[in-house]
């Protein structure tokens, strides 16, 4: 009897040693737990916008966060502005793209620019995802609702409602100065963004 | 009963090795191709000393005078990776501080996907002491099958002007610095 429950309290023991393995082997870290959805490739571009260089910057007015308005013609007179459109939270290069501007504050805070991130996710999905990149030093915005307006205003809301991967660099005078509606599937080369700074300290 | 001590010490090892290891070996690694990456010979004095490197062109890794090297598979955008970097810093200053690692083994960083500025704008941040090099064109992925995350840490072992050999794969957070430590102590390079 005695062995029979010794062998007992060896499966059991075995058993949960296993759960133990099986959930160690999930890293610790998002990138692999399973947690990004990956909707494998997608159509490069959906959409077609109209802005150029040189064109005002359409203005917009979006809840941060936090719960503050977020509105661009705030910056005019004072900042340079860089509009960071990611087509939605959880997914590949979005979650990668705004981890990589963070740590490059210094670049954009010597041209005297700061970062607006945009995307069409509501609220609470934002705060979530911002919270698992380890938080960010410039405004994320939603674009929810009305849906995507913003993302429409500035001719790149795609036909799936998600918005495009998109840099818009406005300058101080609310002037649109470079634009990259980008490949969705890939990241924008930083050093690309930061030429156009430098450009606006011509 | 003793059964039951054997189990105790499965599962310890178990919760040592973590999440990493248990990835690791899932992770598989193609030599050949991992032999044939080429990366440009550092412009920095410092660099290639440490490399033990000359010329000005490019050098691929059995180049490297070194019986260890361990490479972390990085990329600026990475969140773990940045996260982890003065983690990574830590493992490179106790190398250095080591008798019996400091001309045993190396560290180099490649950033996949990663340019030479963006890899810059990394080794700035972080204040990285080791090499960095740029793999813009996803190089690196032709090592795996699998899909490269990042981190990815390979302990290689180096034939000199040969061939490396492929020791050990990590994946992910490094969870104990003084364990790894250890281990490349008790490993043996050719």
């Amino acid at each position: 009897m005695n062995r029979s429950y010794d062998r007992f309290r060896l499966f059991l023991f075995l058993a949960v040693a296993v759960v133990c393995v099986t959930l160690s082997a999930f890293p610790t870290s998002w990138a692999g737990s399973g947690v990004i959805y990956d909707p494998g490739g997608l159509k490069s571009i959906d959409s077609r916008t109209t802005l150029k260089v040189g064109d005002e910057a359409p203005d917009f007015e979006l809840k941060d966060l936090s719960g503050n308005t977020v509105t661009l013609s705030s910056f005019r007179g004072k900042k340079n502005v860089v509009l960071s459109f990611v087509p939605a939270a959880w997914t590949p290069v979005c979650s990668r793209q705004w981890p990589g501007y963070n740590i490059a504050r210094d670049y954009f805070e010597n041209h005297d620019a700061v970062v607006i991130g945009i995307s069409v996710d509501n609220v609470p999905t934002l705060h979530a995802w911002v919270t698992e990149m380890g938080g960010l030093w410039f405004p994320v915005v939603s674009d929810f609702w009305p849906h995507g307006a913003v993302a429409k205003k500035y001719g790149i809301l795609r036909s799936d409602g998600t918005s495009e991967r998109a840099l818009f660099v406005v300058d101080k005078k609310g002037t649109i100065r470079y634009t990259d509606v980008h490949d969705i599937n890939k990241m924008p080369k930083l050093e690309h963004l930061i030429k156009a700074l430098e450009k606006l300290d011509k | 009963m003793t059964g039951l001590r054997l189990a105790c010490v499965w599962v310890a090892l178990a919760m040592v090795l973590q999440g990493p290891a248990a990835l690791a070996a899932q992770f598989t690694v193609d030599e050949a191709a991992l032999n044939r990456l080429e990366f440009p010979v550092p412009e920095n004095g410092k660099e290639r000393a440490y490399l033990g490197l000359s010329g000005n062109n490019t050098f691929r890794l059995p180049s490297v005078r070194v019986p260890i090297l361990f490479v972390e598979i990085f990329s600026m955008y990475c969140p773990i990776c940045q996260s982890e970097a003065p983690k990574i810093n830590e493992l490179y200053t106790r190398i250095q501080k080591s008798p019996t690692l400091k001309d045993k083994v190396k560290m180099v960083g490649i950033g996949i996907g990663n340019t030479p500025f963006e890899v810059e704008v990394f080794r700035k941040k972080f204040e990285i002491p080791f090499p960095l090099f740029s793999d813009e064109d996803f190089s690196v992925e032709k090592i795996s099958r699998q899909r490269i995350r990042t981190p990815t840490f390979l302990v290689l072992e180096v034939e000199q002007g040969n061939k490396v050999r492929i020791l050990d794969a990590l994946v992910g957070r490094i969870e104990d610095i003084a364990g790894l430590v250890e281990n490349l102590e008790q490993t043996k390079g050719k």
